[in-house]
């Protein structure tokens, strides 16, 4: 990739050749105003928000559009750029309606952020505002609201280039132009929250999101989604210990930009049907007692203990069950029990869904334990440990009549019958590492507080006996210790993976 | 006599932190010889209200109502205090009349403290009337005040680049109409006190500090003036519209508790001729600057125009962004320099709002002016120096 | 008020090495010096006839956390009567080793003030004649102007004292 020299307000940078100049700026820290523009989007240039002044063009180049080249000359604050900039903000609110207390989009809207830095002047617009459809429920999971919506179409070739399902496109013109499906048909494309994502003002919101919190009073982790095996980088929206939604995570190497609406709508499962404490058949009991319980017949009777494991657990815990069954049960062999598959779209959506059969199955190979899907024939010992449960209907007959011990984050029927059963926390409520179908590691962090501990930490009480057992005293002590190494990843420590993961 | 003395121990009473003849939570570990004083630890802190904390997580122009509790008798002096500060570390100029009006209501809070001040120290001597009499007259300022601004104490009425809201119709009338009245109040107080030979054993030669430990230990003020120093903000590093103005300082000679009552004294009728020539010379015009980066945009433009209510919305939310840099600005407060050191880190919150406040000083000095005196002139002490506790503490 | 350009000048040579930065701030002159330096340098502002400093004005400090190597930042604030003009001096702490001498000894003045910067930020002043808590009381733990300090932490209630266990000077 070779590389030209160019000048931006007089500061001089090397950058690649054939960006455009939006992004040559960036590089210097200075921001160009665009409403249009998306890096990973077609360049439409209608806005015309982002001109700049270029030496030796007579009128102003759209810094989206144009390309830099060998000894440019850009300026991005002079008055004729400052003026553009103030006309094309009085253009866009001449019809925008005065919602700002309504609107979802408040304290991360476009037009706002460059009001308060780039324009700043009063209009001088004295007409009434033109009356459109305001919020339009256009899909199950979006509304749209055509009189906030600048036309940018960032929405239609998000759905015509990324998704590759133009659903999306404007309905008349000027004034009266509008975003709309053909024939007013419901937008409810699995993907069709992103572009209330993608959209630069409150015109396209997200249904479940709309009036619950205004966005500056959510705290923003880095974390990924537990949707399923693709590991999507997302953003978890909290405030005071409730998860509020979920937002996508730029990473190159994962999702880019976007996610899945199933996968972006599943922090409800953060709140709903949550074990809390410790159940012995049913029946509330006190963590301690239950977890006496459990240790007295792994120390007593090690050798009739069987281990099953839902593949929805970190590297970390993972690593932990590995131990358990090779060093304290003597097992040399697992189960596993997966959740019901969905269909790979080819855009996101991995078919398997337990969000880390890839992780478990690299930890399992690595420790050189061998690991089978339950099947409904199997012989299994007298006591079962269950790690993650979600048990399927056809495998009850087989555990009806064992001592079945589980250790999971959410109560159903199944749980309710179990011997004892003790909460664990989900992986928003701390913190680790999964490895996603295309074999990237990532690292996600602790967003909430849930009141249940984390797995980690049950794994090793029962592992006290083991001389190593200090260094199982949290996830970062276990990765840096253990996992990285019998990944291959020497180099990496937990707290240096990148936001984007590391290849495995 | 050798017997009587060595029979008499050293004793350490405490003066706790509320006590009916100390106004303030203050609370004192004395020890005696008999009744003199010998050592006197003076501890502070039960009023700290973690100003400073609460100014990093809020807003700059939200911190306004967190300076009116600061000198709780004086609140307009802290408001301007802070908006001065924060005004000059953004650049801004403010339209005369806003200048004019500033001057005003710090020189109607200044009289209103003073006459608090002298208020409670007779009262502690036993002069009840005329904590009555000062009561009144500081109950015309707050009745003013309340017109202007809706509340005596916590007026919260300056704004970073100009105020809340114009004059009322009449406002400058009613104003001088009070004057006449204050005058007499301290007249009459002057009549009971400044010649009364009970007042004068118990004040003059007590309290006192000498100059260089005055200036040494940070005095500043009607306390700083009582010692002989002719120092006074207003006259040497001049603010607002104070080198328009004509007006005295008056100045001690002993720095004793005697000198700071009339210093405190003459200054409030210096107050009174200030207020007349504001009054005089007021000019008309705008009170706020034009730009609504800073000051929130009128109402009709809001309620009426997608920019006004952007503006309006964000400055709410972001809070002002003022520039990266730090200041230090000090006015002449009622009880002597309040400085405002602001850091800035461009956002919206100040990353330091730090208040230098007079009184702190003063009690610092308290052990070094009742040693060596008796129990009960410790009580006029305390009082004369006018310790406001919201101020000290923070 | 400011100090003249060649006050400035002298103090700089005088200090050449000890000086990190100096600069106009407005209508104040500020310094930036390394903490071995404190005491000569405030020494030199007292005596010199031309600088004069004679009042203590205010001491503080200033939390970078994470926004700066060096963590916290002591600022003095100094002021002549006689030659009306101030100075601001500014000396860089890093966590790890949160002392600076104190100035006590020079202006008595600041005792109060580096007992609350003790209070509010843990920076130990060496030599002070009485460094312990100002603001808050003695059983609080931890220092709450520090940026880590969380705003809503609540602190261990204290048990009550009975007058025979309380101890005359805390």
């Amino acid at each position: 990739m070779s590389e030209v020299l160019i000048k931006i307000d007089g500061r001089e940078i090397k950058v690649p050749e054939g960006i455009n100049i939006i992004e040559a700026a960036r590089m210097l820290n200075i921001e160009i105003p665009h409403f249009c523009y998306h890096r990973h989007l077609s360049i439409a240039a209608n806005c015309r928000m982002c001109l700049v002044e270029v030496k030796n063009s007579p009128k102003l180049l759209p810094a989206c559009q144009t390309k830099v080249l060998n000894g440019m000359e850009i300026f991005t604050n002079t008055e004729r750029v400052k003026r553009a900039q103030a006309a094309i903000m009085e253009f866009l609110f001449i019809n925008h309606p005065v919602d700002c207390p309504i609107c979802d989009q408040a304290g991360e809207c476009y037009l706002q952020d460059y009001y308060m830095k780039f324009d700043k002047t009063l209009s001088r617009f004295k007409e009434e505002k033109v009356k459109k459809r305001k919020a339009f429920r256009i899909g199950p999971r979006v509304i749209y609201d055509a009189e906030r919506c600048i036309l940018c179409t960032r929405c239609v070739r998000f759905m015509e280039e990324i998704i590759k399902r133009p659903v999306l496109g404007i309905k008349y013109r000027g004034n009266r132009g509008y975003i709309t499906t053909f024939g007013d048909r419901p937008f409810d494309d699995p993907y069709s929250i992103n572009t209330a994502d993608i959209c630069p003002v409150g015109a396209l919101t997200s249904y479940d999101f709309r009036f619950k919190v205004r966005v500056w009073e959510l705290t923003n982790t880095n974390s990924i989604c537990w949707g399923c095996s693709k590991n999507c980088s997302i953003l978890v929206c909290h405030k005071n210990n409730t998860v509020y939604r979920f937002l996508p995570r730029e990473n190159e190497n994962v999702n880019r930009f976007f996610i899945c609406d199933e996968g972006r709508l599943s922090y409800r499962l953060i709140h709903t049907d949550r074990l809390t404490n410790a159940l012995r058949k049913g029946n509330e009991v006190d963590i301690d007692g239950a977890t006496s319980f459990i240790n007295e017949i792994i120390n007593g009777s090690p050798k009739e203990v069987s281990i099953v494991v839902s593949p929805s657990l970190s590297n970390e815990s993972i690593y932990l069950i590995g131990r358990l069954a090779k060093d304290v049960l003597g097992l040399d062999a697992v189960y596993f029990v997966m959740t019901q598959k969905w269909a790979d779209d080819g855009i996101l959506k991995n078919k398997i869904r337990d969000f880390n059969y890839y992780g478990f199955e690299k930890i399992m190979k690595a420790m050189d334990i061998r690991y089978s899907e339950l099947k409904t024939d199997l012989q299994l010992k007298k006591n079962v440990l269950l790690f993650g449960a979600n048990m399927k209907d056809e495998y009850k007959n087989i555990l009806a009549k064992r001592r079945i011990m589980l250790f999971d984050t959410h109560r159903d029927g199944f749980v309710d019958s179990a011997d004892v059963a003790i909460s664990i926390s989900s992986i928003y409520e701390e913190e680790g590492t999964v490895i996603n179908a295309d074999g990237i590691l990532q690292r996600y962090e602790k967003a909430i507080d849930g009141g249940a501990k984390p797995l980690v930490v049950y794994l090793r009480d029962m592992l006290s006996g083991l001389d190593d057992e200090y260094l199982f005293e949290s996830a970062e002590l276990i990765f840096d210790n253990f996992l990285s190494p019998l990944l291959g990843l020497s180099e990496i420590t937990f707290r240096g993976i990148s936001n984007s993961g590391v290849k495995v | 006599m050798s017997d009587l003395n060595e029979r008499v121990q050293e004793i350490t009473v405490n003066m706790g932190p509320s006590h009916p003849a100390m106004h303030g939570t203050i609370r004192l570990l004395i020890t005696l010889v008999g009744e003199k004083v010998v050592r006197c630890d003076t501890q502070i802190g039960y009023l700290h209200r973690a100003f400073e904390k609460m100014s990093e997580a809020n807003k700059w122009q939200a911190i306004f109502p967190y300076t009116d509790r600061l000198n709780y008798v004086s609140p307009l002096m802290n408001n301007v205090g802070y908006a001065q500060a924060v005004e000059k570390l953004i650049g801004i100029d403010i339209p005369e009349r806003t200048k004019y009006i500033r001057v005003l209501l710090c020189e109607l809070s200044r009289i209103a403290d003073h006459l608090t001040c002298i208020a409670a120290a007779s009262m502690e001597l036993g002069a009840f009337t005329v904590f009555l009499y000062c009561m009144e007259g500081r109950d015309l300022i707050w009745d003013r005040i309340e017109e202007l601004t809706g509340a005596r104490v916590t007026p919260a009425y300056i704004r970073i680049g100009g105020l809340a809201r114009d004059l009322p119709e009449g406002f400058l009338d009613r104003t001088l109409s009070i004057l006449p009245r204050i005058e007499k109040v301290i007249g009459d107080v002057d009549a009971l006190l400044t010649e009364n030979p009970i007042f004068i054993e118990r004040m003059r030669g007590t309290g006192v500090i000498s100059q260089a430990d005055a200036i040494e230990i940070g005095f500043t003020g009607p306390c700083l003036r009582s010692t002989g120093i002719k120092h006074d903000l207003r006259k040497k590093s001049p603010y607002l519209v104070y080198d328009r103005l004509e007006f005295d300082i008056p100045v001690g000679s002993n720095g004793d508790n005697y000198d700071r009552y009339m210093v405190r004294m003459e200054e409030m009728r210096q107050s009174i001729r200030i207020i007349r020539q504001v009054v005089r010379d007021m000019p008309g015009g705008k009170i706020s600057i034009d730009n609504t980066m800073y000051i929130l945009p009128p109402k009709e433009v809001v309620y009426n125009t997608i920019e006004g209510v952007v503006n309006h919305f964000k400055l709410i939310i972001d809070g002002i962004q003022v520039p990266a840099g730090e200041v230090y600005d000090a006015t002449e407060a009622a009880n002597g320099e309040l400085g405002f050191y602001l850091v800035s880190d461009g956002g919206g919150k100040p990353v330091k709002c730090r208040v230098r406040s007079p009184s702190f000083a003063l009690m610092q000095g308290l052990e070094k002016m009742v040693v060596g005196g008796s129990l009960a002139d410790i009580i006029p002490t305390f009082g004369s120096i006018n310790m406001i506790g919201g101020e000290c503490d923070r | 008020m400011t100090i003249s350009e060649d006050e400035v000048k002298k103090v700089r040579e005088r200090f050449e090495s000890d000086i990190i930065s100096s600069y106009q701030d407005k209508d104040m002159v500020v310094f930036i010096l390394k903490k071995e330096a404190l005491l000569r340098f405030v020494q030199f502002i007292k005596e010199d006839p031309d600088i004069k400093m004679e009042q203590v004005t205010d001491i503080t400090a200033v939390d970078w956390y994470q926004k700066r190597d060096v963590r916290f930042e002591v600022v003095y604030h100094f002021y002549s009567y006689t030659k009306n003009h101030r100075i601001r001096v500014k000396v860089p702490v890093e966590e790890q080793d949160p002392k600076v001498p104190s100035i006590t000894g020079l202006f008595s003045g600041a005792n109060w003030f580096e007992r609350e910067c003790w209070d509010m930020y843990g920076i130990v002043f060496v030599n002070h004649p009485d460094l312990r808590r100002i603001l808050l009381y003695p059983e609080f733990v931890g220092h709450p102007l520090r940026k880590d300090y969380p705003i809503d932490k609540r602190q261990p209630l204290v048990k009550l004292i009975k007058p025979e266990e309380r101890r005359e000077r805390p």
